[in-house]
């Protein structure tokens, strides 16, 4: 589903180059539910932007779905994120100005060929199946911690995507919290069989996944 | 889009208050500056009436004040024969085509105002000029309706006047003005000319009225035709020619153009100060506007971020910040419609309604250029910024 192949990345800024990734090389299968780990700066969240493409690789490929992402242009990366890619961000990302309702619909509002009353659809299905129903007309302001990741999820989970990328999902929430939302998370992977790979520090909820990845100043240790 | 760009709008009211001031302002000033000028343009369509061209005037300062309540001295037989002289003597220059007296007001001239009445009707601050039969020939005036008066008018019980189309308008609408008799019976009508723009080519056609100078009346100037091209040449000889003859007199000589410049000046004057203080509050204003549109962008670098990382191509963002300050333009530009609408209902400053509606229409469209142009580079930089780099941006 996934595939890396010596995926390097190296930021250079005033004549200074950071190797933030060096010679990558990772498989991961379909349904698979896979965490990152590693200390800060160790280039967990970096790894994640290359699987997700927010950002290009200095060197190597990357394979997703049997596509070669190469030389892409902007637009063609953003259609492809629409269509099959969900974020999960630690900070949640949500727009503080807009309800949940809107900040759900937010990935369909940029797919072609939908309609109005599908969008309507799938957005009131996805927060239904985060628990927020009741909560589609409020604003983020108006959640606590745990409420704003779940609309989050809605948000990442709302067009269907086959992989869901989850930064430090639980990282801003308390255990109680942070347990709802991996419980979720576990109920993506298991019953739409959904490929989630989480960048975590909390090698208690690593262990609850198929497959734990070590990195260590950008290389992988294991 | 558009409902949540609008939804977005109603939850950041607090924040866009300024802003949304700042539009209302701009507007207002364009809505002024663009009427102020729309209405100096449009009246330079308006035909003058006249040939300002290759018109002397000769100004007879006999020394006597009118002030004075000297005007008997000042037609006194010695002086009207020293006019006649005068006129002979400017007869036999070389160039001199026609000749006319005058006295009150000469084109780009409008001292002399007086209120006509006819039936009820008052018509306000009427400019006038006493002239004599030689005049159509030396303004190059053609008549509308009726004749110019002759010297079979002298005598009659009403003096006879020929009046603008403007004034006729005033006093008689669409009706017949030939022949009516006007100010209780103290001016009768004999010719109209369509237009005579008495203040010169950047105002309008307003109410004027030519009075016939009685015999014997001392004109205040004498207007000169001439060939095309008399210069300087031809001042120095006129001046020169005529001051040998009335020598206790003060002669000046100018050109009608050179009046007419210096009327110009006088009337593009107000425009030129509104438009500098206009180019200076609009530099002001773009300026403001680049930076709330750099600061909302920067603050909203996250969402920009998030927006591009679930699937938003450049182009939809680029659309959707120009879209919230185009929305913000309209919503600061609604209540300076609303307010600029009054001055059309109202009739003010004698403005046709059309000027003010374009001057509204030109303001508005000025206002979304203006913020087109000062959007457009804040979010082309910020819509091509890698999502990864955004939403990590703290």
């Amino acid at each position: 589903m996934i595939t890396l192949s010596n995926l390097g990345k190296i930021y250079t800024t005033d004549e200074i180059e950071t190797v933030a990734l060096s010679d990558i090389n990772l498989e991961i299968g379909k349904s698979e539910f896979v965490s990152i780990m590693g200390p800060s700066g160790c280039g967990k969240s970096t790894l994640l932007n290359m699987i997700g493409l927010l950002d290009t690789p200095t060197s190597g490929t990357v394979l997703i779905e049997n596509q070669l992402i190469r030389d892409w242009k902007s637009n063609e990366l953003a259609a492809f994120r629409n269509m099959n890619l969900g974020f999960i961000f630690q900070s949640f990302h949500l727009i503080s100005d807009l309800p949940v309702l809107d900040n759900v619909e937010l990935p369909l509002f940029y797919r072609k060929g939908i309609t109005v009353s599908e969008r309507k659809r799938l957005t009131l299905e996805a927060i239904e199946k985060v628990g927020l129903s009741s909560r589609a007309k409020h604003y983020p302001s108006q959640l606590s911690g745990g409420q704003k990741q779940r609309v989050a999820i809605a948000r990442a989970i709302v067009g269907k995507p086959q992989i869901l990328l989850a930064d430090e999902p639980t990282g801003n929430l308390d255990s109680n919290m942070g347990n709802e939302i991996m419980e979720i998370l576990h109920d993506l992977n298991r019953n739409d069989k959904t490929t989630l790979v989480m960048v975590t520090h909390d090698e208690r909820l690593a262990k609850k996944t198929n497959r734990i990845i070590h990195l260590f100043d950008g290389i992988q240790v294991n | 889009m558009i409902r949540s760009i609008f939804k977005m709008m109603w939850k950041r009211k607090k924040s866009v208050r300024m802003m949304l001031l700042e539009m209302f302002v701009s507007f207002i000033l364009l809505f002024a500056l663009s009427t102020v000028i729309l209405k100096t343009l449009g009246n330079r369509l308006i035909p003058l009436g006249y040939d300002y061209r290759n018109v002397w005037t000769l100004t007879l300062n006999t020394g006597i004040s009118p002030d004075d309540n000297a005007q008997m001295s000042n037609d006194s037989i010695e002086n009207i024969e020293t006019a006649r002289l005068l006129e002979k003597e400017v007869k036999s220059i070389t160039g001199v085509i026609a000749i006319a007296g005058n006295v009150y007001n000469i084109p780009y001239n409008d001292i002399y105002r007086t209120d006509l009445k006819y039936e009820g009707k008052t018509c306000y601050n009427v400019t006038y000029s006493a002239t004599d039969v030689r005049y159509p020939e030396v303004m190059q005036i053609k008549m509308q309706e009726g004749r110019w008066f002759d010297e079979g008018d002298f005598g009659s019980k009403e003096t006879p006047i020929v009046i603008n189309g403007s004034l006729k308008k005033a006093l008689f609408g669409e009706g017949q003005a030939l022949n009516e008799v006007i100010q209780s019976g103290l001016y009768k009508v004999v010719g109209v000319v369509e237009y005579f723009k008495n203040r010169g080519d950047f105002s309008e056609n307003t109410p004027h009225f030519f009075i016939m100078m009685k015999p014997g009346e001392l004109p205040w100037q004498l207007l000169i035709r001439s060939t095309p091209g008399s210069g300087e040449a031809f001042r120095s000889e006129l001046l020169g020619r005529t001051s040998a003859i009335a020598k206790d007199w003060t002669l000046t000589a100018g050109r009608l153009s050179d009046f007419r410049k210096r009327t110009i000046r006088i009337d593009w004057m107000p425009v030129i100060v509104i438009s500098i203080i206009s180019t200076f509050l609009i530099i002001n204003i773009l300026l403001g506007l680049m930076g709330l549109v750099w600061y909302n962008v920067s603050r909203r670098k996250s969402e920009i971020g998030l927006r591009k990382s679930v699937g938003a191509p450049t182009g939809k963002i680029k659309m959707q910040l120009i879209g919230e300050m185009l929305t913000l333009a309209t919503l600061g530009i609604i209540p300076g419609l609303i307010i600029a609408i009054q001055f059309p209902l109202l009739g003010a400053f004698n403005i046709k309604p059309g000027i003010f509606l374009s001057g509204m229409l030109a303001a508005t469209a000025l206002i979304y250029l203006f913020v087109i142009l000062s959007t457009i580079l804040p979010t082309t930089i910020i819509s091509r910024i890698q999502p990864a780099e955004a939403l990590y941006e703290e």
